[in-house]
């Protein structure tokens, strides 16, 4: 028979009912002395009426004590949820459930899933209410709203009297595809819970435990953990919380991951590689087909067999086994497809399928603005004599050089249709202002430009071309070139972690690349001090000079090798290494990538339209087609999708606006985007009931199934808050009336 | 035949002993000639003015009576021989029996108990010995600490006055046994004038009393007690101090008054009763109390010796 406080900080002031005793105490220290001769007579009075006296005392202590306590305790208002014979009807009672609908809820056992045992849960809770008890439910997971999709906790019934709404609301409740964050939502019901109400306040927290919806509270002591803040917030609210835990163990495999095995665009005529992780959370090693489909097709060797080892003990997720599936894109693949991964269907299917949206390009166009090409001086090469071959792989490959004279580069009127410009050693690079503002413009838009230097470089005219202090498309202000045939360096491949070296730096191909001398290079200025600037490869030398050297020009990026593309300044174009290197540096200079194509449940979708845009049509996982918003917050140039609760695959078709003459529309842009399950979700160990309540002890009353919550947060009495003050008042009366008699006896 | 004559918050009418005046004269034989020259001189206001002081009488001349005292005026009348009897003329033996146990070391109005009870006795052996009478002394606590035969000289009346005021009340009291040993050295007998305050088991005091009547002595007990052990007039929380050894008492005095004082009268009447069937004089004396009233009480007693006799 627990009481319950309605104001429970009040119950300090049940402190006070010290004070009659403290009173006394303090009245019996405080006396003064008397010297006496007839303590004879004084001794046979006390002996005489001693028992009495000190009856007399006890009494009047006890009932002023009383008084105090009983008064205090009724300012309190306590009640007792579990004692039926007690005072007063019984008190309505604000049910708040915290219903977690998670990913891990979906879990299947048999025909029924944590989610239906946790329905069936809460309906038995509503039952047990008295017949106007209101009902205010929170949702770990928001996706019962069309419209209003975020995936955070929410409340979906606030105050609800009316248990058939509750009951049909909870029927239209479904698990959502992404991991509950319980401290959230707890934290909406305390807020949503008053300091003060009439009625009893219960929170329920409806949910399979899963670890990682407790994750970052493994500490039982610690004090930051949020969930032990709003507990402790909800008890000096009054509000008693049970623990509703349903589910059970759930063996479950899971697709955790699938991208592209490097990190690159996909482009025309270059071989894919695609890689899905598979993780096992059961306690057997499993062996598991992966197929794989685009677009929903069967293209090539689509199965693959994998041995998935079973988890081992600690927190840690289990090791993924990998499938790989590669593909080649012909020229008529240009656009966006989806790759989907799929395993046989376990206990959670959220997790048994995965999808990767991604775009694959045309042929990388490069441009090669060479000083040499077309020279009248028979002793000089072009510039981009070694280049071009190495880019340009075949008629068909990812690649596509285009070698141009610097002189006709200046007569260009657009950059438009070049992905990469190369300046191999020019002389000037922008020569005029149009000139330096075409270059700026192609980059910021997202183009690369790629600089290379030699011997008709100089310095002094690049820095005032092409160099700003803060702003300038030159990572770094030209010093001179070093040139020396005795002094000789490299290019320290190994030391570099940038992406174009990810590669060539892995050891398994190490051996086939090493770098080849080179005895020239040109120094730089002030590299230290520049922005947005990075060096991606360094010499060997002492003073580990820059070789490579990046720099972020709005989207796009420009790259700086402080040498020759030709053999001038070294043996770099006869190495091995001279056409990985390039190719690396082209796919690095133009991938986008596709993050914004993969989305995790419940994030938006935001895409850029042309200015030519008409409109846009979404067809979603679940179904239906969805218009997306105009995206204030991106820009005028945007659109946005909000609602991605469902996983799955996402395909938009936009439609532009008439261009020509007839009036005809030209062809629909095609998009897709993909939501996928959250990889965390996937792992259903969930912590021992027993065990969250040892770790919230005090603040979570009981971890029973739903019958026995049931009976938790059902008020069988009222508060006895009237009947206090009656004792109180009778307390006093009786105080009054003991003064009074024993003042009359003594006054005798 | 007892009274009482504990004065409690009048003022002290204009001619009465103050005890207070005369607690503060360190002299104790000053003290008592102050006692009783004043109260003589304010006889003629004292209600008990007209007692036997002034009592003489003649009786016929009987051979061997001395020559001096033949009354020759009633002679000339009568033509018979009276002798004249003066009041000086006396045989009567006074033994004042002083309590100096510690409890007699107490008071709260300025005057101490035994202060009050000393003067008394040295103003009565001052009476006495002026009278022509024998006073006698005892000082006791729970032995008999000295005892002065009576006498009826200065030179007594002197030592008497040392005595006292050489005693220190310390000790506890056995009054019950301690009266029996003084009836017991008491042999010839006279009046005995018990000073005390009695305090301690009134079957015991009276025992003791009743020893003295048994010895054919008449008795006057001047019980003397402070104002505060009559009234107990206390309010605070007080810790009470025993004397005579007795353990410190904590105590609420509201609380306790009502017992007390129902004790303290259960005390004097049993006393009374008691006294009253041994026909001994019971006066019960606030040190606040005028001292002429132990004086007259004593006269009083003597008045009713003499017309035994």
């Amino acid at each position: 028979m627990i009481p319950q406080f309605v104001h429970p900080l009040l119950l300090w002031g049940a402190a006070a009912a010290a004070v009659p005793v403290v009173i006394h105490l303090l009245h019996r220290r405080r006396f003064h002395r008397q010297r006496w001769a007839a303590m004879e007579w004084l001794l046979q009075a006390a002996k005489q009426n001693q028992k009495r006296l000190q009856m007399e005392n006890l009494l009047l202590l006890l009932v002023r004590t009383l008084a105090v306590l009983f008064l205090a305790l009724a300012i309190t208002r306590p009640t007792f949820s579990d004692a039926p014979m007690l005072l007063g009807p019984a008190r309505a009672t604000h049910l708040y459930v915290v219903l977690d609908n998670s990913g891990s809820m979906a879990a299947r056992s048999g025909t029924r899933t944590t989610f239906d045992d946790a329905l069936s849960g809460v309906s038995t809770l509503v039952a047990a209410l008295g017949e106007n008890d209101p009902v205010s439910v929170v949702l770990t997971n928001a996706n019962w709203d069309q419209q209003r999709q975020t995936g955070r906790p929410q409340v979906i019934l606030r105050d609800t009297t009316d248990h058939a709404t509750v009951r049909r609301r909870l029927g239209e409740l479904k698990p959502a595809p992404a991991r509950a964050d319980l401290a959230d939502a707890l934290k909406l019901i305390e807020e949503s819970v008053p300091a003060t109400a009439p009625e009893l306040r219960r929170v329920a927290i409806v949910s399979d435990l899963q670890e990682i919806s407790l994750s970052g509270q493994r500490d039982r002591n610690s004090t930051d953990d949020p969930i032990r803040q709003s507990l402790l917030r909800l008890r000096d609210k009054g509000a008693e919380v049970v623990l509703v835990p349903v589910g059970r163990d759930i063996a479950n495999v899971a697709i955790t991951a699938l991208r592209p095995a490097e990190e690159r665009d996909v482009v025309q005529g270059s071989t894919a590689i695609f890689q899905a992780e598979v993780r096992n959370y059961s306690d057997r090693p499993q062996k598991v087909e992966v197929r794989f489909t685009v677009d929903g097709e069967e293209r090539g060797e689509t199965s693959q067999w994998v041995n998935v080892p079973a988890r081992t003990a600690g927190p840690d997720a289990p090791p993924a086994a990998t499938a790989q599936y590669y593909t080649t894109f012909r020229p008529e693949d240009v656009g966006v497809h989806v790759i989907e991964a799929r395993i046989r269907a376990d206990g959670l299917t959220f997790d048994d399928a995965r999808a990767f949206a991604f775009a694959v390009r045309p042929r990388i166009q490069v441009l090669a603005v060479d000083p040499d090409l077309r020279s009248s001086d028979p002793n000089r090469a072009p510039e981009t004599y070694w280049l071009k071959p190495a880019l340009s792989t075949g008629d068909d490959g990812p690649f596509q050089v285009t070698q141009m004279p610097e002189s006709e580069y200046h007569g260009l009127r657009t950059l438009n249709g070049w992905d990469i410009v190369v300046f191999a050693n020019v002389e000037r690079p922008a020569p005029d202002e149009a000139s330096r503002t075409r270059l700026e413009e192609f980059v910021k838009a997202g183009g690369a430009l790629f600089l290379t230097v030699g011997d008709h470089v100089v310095p002094q005219r690049w820095n005032e071309e092409i160099y700003r202090r803060e702003g300038g498309l030159l990572p770094a202000a030209l010093g001179s070139p070093k040139v020396d045939p005795q002094a000789v360096l490299r290019l320290d491949l190994k030391a570099s972690k940038h992406a174009i070296l990810q590669n060539i730096a892995d050891p398994e191909f190490a051996v086939f690349f090493e770098s080849p001398v080179l005895f020239g290079r040109m120094t730089l200025e002030g590299l230290e001090a520049e922005k947005d600037t990075r060096v991606a490869l360094a010499y060997d030398d002492l003073a580990r000079s820059p070789a490579l050297v990046e720099k972020r020009f709005g989207r796009g990026r420009v790259l700086l090798y402080t040498s020759t593309v030709d053999d001038g300044w070294g043996r770099l174009p006869g190495s091995y290494v001279f056409p990985a290197l390039l190719h690396e540096t082209a796919y690095w200079l133009t991938s986008r990538g596709d993050a914004d194509r993969n989305l995790a449940a419940f994030q938006p979708w935001t895409r850029a339209v042309p200015p030519e845009f008409a409109s846009i049509d979404v067809a979603c996982a679940d179904g239906t087609t969805e218009k997306p918003e105009k995206d204030t917050a991106s820009g005028p140039g945007s659109v946005v999708v909000s609602k991605t609760g469902t996983i799955g695959i996402y395909r938009a078709v936009m439609q532009l606006k008439a261009q020509d003459l007839l009036g005809r529309a030209p062809p629909a842009v095609k998009d897709a985007f993909t939501v996928n399950f959250s990889p965390l979700e996937s792992d259903l160990r969930r912590i021992d009931p027993a065990e969250v309540l040892a770790r919230y002890k005090d603040l979570i009353r009981t971890g029973g199934d739903a019958a026995a919550a049931a009976d938790a947060v059902k008020a069988k009495a009222g508060e006895i808050a009237v009947p206090l003050l009656f004792a109180a008042l009778l307390c006093l009366v009786i105080e009054v009336l003991l003064v009074q008699r024993i003042g009359r006896r003594r006054a005798k | 035949m007892s009274e009482k004559a504990s004065d409690k918050t009048e003022p002290h009418e204009k001619g009465t002993i103050d005890p207070s005046i005369i607690g503060r004269i360190a002299k104790l034989e000053l003290r008592a000639r102050l006692v009783v020259e004043g109260y003589v001189s304010g006889l003629h206001r004292s209600p008990y003015r007209g007692f036997s002081v002034e009592f003489a009488e003649h009786r016929e001349y009987a051979p061997g009576d001395d020559l001096r005292y033949l009354d020759w005026k009633v002679f000339g009348k009568s033509d018979r021989y009276y002798v004249k009897r003066y009041e000086e003329e006396t045989n009567l033996l006074c033994h004042l029996v002083l309590d100096i146990s510690e409890s007699m070391d107490f008071g709260t109005e300025g005057v101490r108990k035994f202060d009050y009870a000393a003067t008394i006795a040295a103003s009565l052996a001052h009476l006495v010995v002026e009278q022509s009478d024998a006073a006698g002394l005892v000082l006791f606590d729970d032995e008999v600490r000295a005892v002065l035969p009576p006498g009826n000289s200065a030179a007594h009346l002197r030592h008497i006055f040392d005595v006292i005021e050489k005693a220190k009340p310390k000790g506890k009291t056995e009054l019950g046994t301690v009266l029996v040993r003084v009836s017991e050295q008491l042999r010839k007998r006279g009046l005995v004038v018990v000073i005390s305050d009695l305090v301690g088991d009134v079957e015991e005091v009276l025992r003791g009393l009743r020893q003295l009547r048994s010895r054919k002595h008449d008795v006057i007990v001047l019980q003397v007690l402070d104002p505060a052990e009559i009234e107990f007039p206390f309010e605070q929380m007080t810790m009470f101090e025993g004397l005579e050894g007795i353990p410190e008492f904590l105590a609420d005095p509201k609380s306790l008054r009502a017992s007390y004082l129902a004790r303290l009268e259960t005390f004097r009447s049993r006393l009374r009763a008691g006294c009253l069937a041994e026909r001994i004089d019971v006066v019960e004396m606030s040190t606040r109390t005028p001292l002429d009233v132990a004086l007259t009480s004593y006269l009083s007693r003597r008045a009713a010796t003499e017309r035994a006799r």
